[in-house]
């Protein structure tokens, strides 16, 4: 299936009487959308069309990532949500929900407090945040979630992030028997559809890849990093340029399907502590530690773990022009890289694919050094 | 690059006497720093200060103030090309770069700093009721810098399904009460003396009457012709970051109150014939505050401005009683916390209180925060009241992101554009 028609599926469930409920970002807990048999939809943005609409709403030098979930929800291509659930993370995606819902009006929304740090009362805040979206939804959904629901969606989503977490096993080959691409457009897809589907897709990939025989040759392998990227033409740069991307470091992959939630008596115990303290994403505020090396370690050293793991030979980090939480980042990260000895290109882009050709110079020359 | 500036001409005597109290503050910090009698400690701005004045054993002073008349002295390009230098986007708050650039580079730039330049902390706070992407981010770059503790008040948004000002969920109170706590037991920790309950009821009083004070100022402004304008007002949230919860600032406001009701009373206005009354959307520019005069070339005062809300807590008056609850409320219902729904009908309603003719909306190339939905605002008011309104896109800080030709032609065609809709 083509990334153009991922909301197909979607939208042939809600003629059959599902309903569909658009979230934005991972700090959403899909698990008690999964639990009331609501279909969660990932909020998309748009690489193929400029933006349009929005820029009556919102201003020009704001995330062009946001800008353009919203562009897509004005153009109507999210007629067929019945809500929409976003996650108090970054400033850019708070302000976005609150103009989309003052413009669009949805039937259900919601928004989920994260807390930036962890304090030992921002868990207690947390826990009764997820008690207020599990109320919430409750009522939407007319009936009450029971522990027994909730634990079981739990194992379905646990199971769903283990099967991605398989098939990123196969980039650690040399050359990888699954593009960066390929992944990044299962990635996509399996987050479009209900968890239960989502898994079947990914069994039927897996068997497939099992058979697949090894490509040739052997390229220059690349982690990505950086802000979300929800389609695969700047992955296919990339590779176009000569390079195998085997890992990445973005929300709509890694950060997404690495951490599972503890199975715990009290289900609400391990859906804290997994987006609490599990999930990764820069608007996070760790607690502070007594020096910069250790807040730095604390912070980056899985990147570390996927560079050695996944035999990364250079990072890509792109960030999309106006995300402030990525960009403070970068000189941070960048370091870190440097530190692991992994030479860096650092990329601000507009997530339009029309603006990519400037792009691909310097990608093309990043990865001639790399060779 | 020099850029086309001018001074903000004030009407008050009040207001001018801002700068020389802060000069006065920032010196006798310098001496504090010296003799080693009191820690400092950078703050963000957005308002914990009956906190830090019920510590009153440190210093606070404020990197965002410090920003604003670096602005002012047009000495912040170098400062932000060093923080670019380092790696950071010139897309990114000019603040954060104005600060972290002189953060790196001040010794070598060796500029003319206000207030001699910004003495290194001893610890650091930070709040992010007003602004959390960059606040948390920048205040972590410069604990970085300066190995320095920091303490983070971490405030949620009110929702905006389900809360506004009044009805606020019991967890969201008391998860900013238990930060306020810890934020107490932190500020022990680094001054060594203990927190009198007594003195924070009589701060969180005091800083109450600030707010009181600033809510009859504001009453007054609604007067015609109006007696104090925007290049006035834009000094305020200065008075009100240093010294709300203080003696200092009720009485400043005392005074302003007394200097405006004179005003009010002797019907003496911005300028001699008030034709237009604007609303100014947003942070000012601070490297040319002029331009607030420049409207009134054409008989346009700006008789209300956003960002002085932003610095005041105007919902309920607080109980100094329960010191820990109302100001957990006070917090919770900052500008930029509240709801876009109950945003707009704020602004909405100045419209009305304050029968405005044209609104202007300073969209800032660098604040997302406070820019990101002004656009829906712009529209709402156009819809609403059919009134007219101007974007300027310009930045507070980052002077490259001014033209000052450009501006003006705008303005000059957005009265003209007024003056037609009067006539009619």
């Amino acid at each position: 299936m083509s990334l153009q028609d991922r909301s197909q599926r979607a939208q042939e469930l809600r003629r059959e009487g599902k309903r569909i409920i658009g979230y934005f970002c991972c700090y959403v807990p899909l698990e008690f959308l999964t639990a009331l048999d609501f279909v969660p939809y990932r909020i998309w943005a748009n690489m193929q069309e400029p933006i349009s609409e929005a820029n009556l709403h919102f201003i020009p030098t704001a995330c062009h990532y946001a800008r353009s979930c919203f562009n897509n929800a004005l153009k109507g291509y999210y007629d067929f949500f019945d809500g929409v659930v976003g996650a108090k993370t970054c400033d850019t995606f708070d302000r976005m929900f609150q103009v989309w819902k003052y413009v669009l009006k949805p039937e259900y929304s919601h928004v989920v407090h994260t807390p930036n740090a962890n304090h030992p009362s921002s868990y207690t805040f947390f826990r009764s945040e997820l008690k207020t979206f599990k109320k919430s939804l409750e009522r939407a959904a007319g009936r009450e979630i029971s522990d027994k629901d909730l634990r079981e969606a739990i194992r379905l989503h646990n199971n769903n992030r283990r099967l991605v977490r398989q098939l990123y096993e196969f980039r650690k080959e040399s050359p990888p028997r699954i593009s960066g691409s390929e992944l990044a457009h299962t990635v996509i897809l399996a987050m479009s559809l209900p968890v239960q589907e989502s898994t079947r897709m990914l069994e039927e990939k897996m068997g497939e890849l099992e058979n697949r025989p090894r490509p040739e040759p052997v390229k220059p392998r690349i982690l990505l990093w950086g802000t979300p990227v929800d389609d695969i033409s700047l992955i296919q740069l990339i590779e176009e340029c000569g390079a195998d991307v085997v890992m990445d470091d973005i929300c709509v992959g890694s950060r997404h399907y690495w951490p599972d939630v503890a199975e715990t008596d009290d289900p609400l115990d391990g859906l804290v502590e997994r987006y609490m303290d599990k999930l990764v994403c820069p608007f996070k505020f760790w607690d502070v530690t007594t020096t910069h090396r250790q807040d730095v370690e604390k912070r980056y050293s899985y990147l570390k773990q996927y560079a050695k793991e996944f035999g990364a030979d250079g990072a890509i980090m792109q960030v999309v022009t106006y995300c402030a939480i990525h960009a403070l980042d970068v000189p941070d990260v960048r370091d870190y890289f440097h530190e692991m000895g992994l030479p860096v290109l650092t990329l601000e882009h507009d997530y339009n694919v029309a603006t990519f050709s400037s792009l691909r110079t310097r990608v093309q020359a990043f990865i001639e050094t790399l060779d | 690059m020099v850029v086309k500036t001018e001074r903000g001409i004030k009407s008050l005597n009040t207001t001018k006497e801002v700068y020389p109290t802060i000069k006065r503050y920032i010196r006798e910090a310098r001496i504090a720093k010296q003799e080693g009698t009191r820690p400092i400690s950078w703050v963000t701005a957005s308002g914990i200060q009956e906190i830090i004045w019920t510590m009153d054993n440190f210093i606070a002073l404020y990197p965002e103030n410090f920003n604003g008349q670096c602005a002012a002295k047009q000495i912040s390009l170098p400062l932000m090309e060093e923080a670019e230098r380092r790696g950071l986007s010139r897309e990114l708050c000019s603040y954060a770069r104005n600060t972290i650039g002189y953060m790196y580079g001040c010794k070598d730039l060796s500029l003319p700093y206000p207030g001699g330049g910004l003495l290194e902390p001893d610890f650091l706070l930070l709040d992010n009721g007003n602004c959390t992407s960059v606040h948390n981010k920048w205040w972590r770059i410069m604990e970085n810098h300066f190995r320095v503790p920091l303490f983070m008040l971490d405030i949620p948004i009110l929702t905006p399904t389900r809360m506004n000002r009044d009805n606020v969920e019991r967890h969201y109170i008391d998860f900013v009460i238990s930060q306020i706590k810890a934020c107490f037991a932190f500020l022990e920790d680094q001054t060594g003396s203990r927190m009198d309950m007594d003195k924070f009821k009589e701060v969180v009083r005091l800083s109450d009457r600030v707010g009181e004070l600033f809510d009859q100022f504001l009453e007054l402004r609604k007067a015609k012709p109006c007696p104090v304008g925007g290049e006035d007002t834009v000094v305020l949230p200065a008075v009100m970051v240093y010294f709300t919860g203080t003696k200092t600032g009720v009485d400043f406001f005392e005074r302003l109150i007394k200097e405006t009701e004179e005003r009010v009373k002797d019907h003496e206005g911005v300028i001699k014939d008030e034709k237009y009354r604007l609303l100014v959307d947003n942070i000012p520019p601070f490297y040319t505050l002029g331009l607030f005069n420049y409207f009134q070339k054409y008989g346009g005062v700006s008789v209300a401005e956003t960002y002085i809300l932003s610095f005041n807590y105007n919902w309920r008056r607080m109980d100094a009683d329960i010191p820990f609850e109302s100001l957990a409320r006070k917090y919770l219902a900052h500008w930029y916390t509240l709801p876009l729904e109950e945003h707009v009908e704020l602004v909405c309603r100045m419209v009305e209180d304050y029968e405005i003719d044209g609104v202007v909306c300073l969209a800032l190339r660098s604040c997302k925060v406070y820019t990101l939905h002004q656009w829906t605002l712009k529209n709402a008011l156009e819809k609403r009241y059919g009134i007219p309104t101007m974007i300027i896109e310009l930045d507070m800080v980052d002077p490259r992101d001014y033209s000052d030709g450009q501006v003006k032609g705008r303005i000059d065609a957005f009265m003209e554009l007024l003056d037609k809709k009067k006539r009619r």
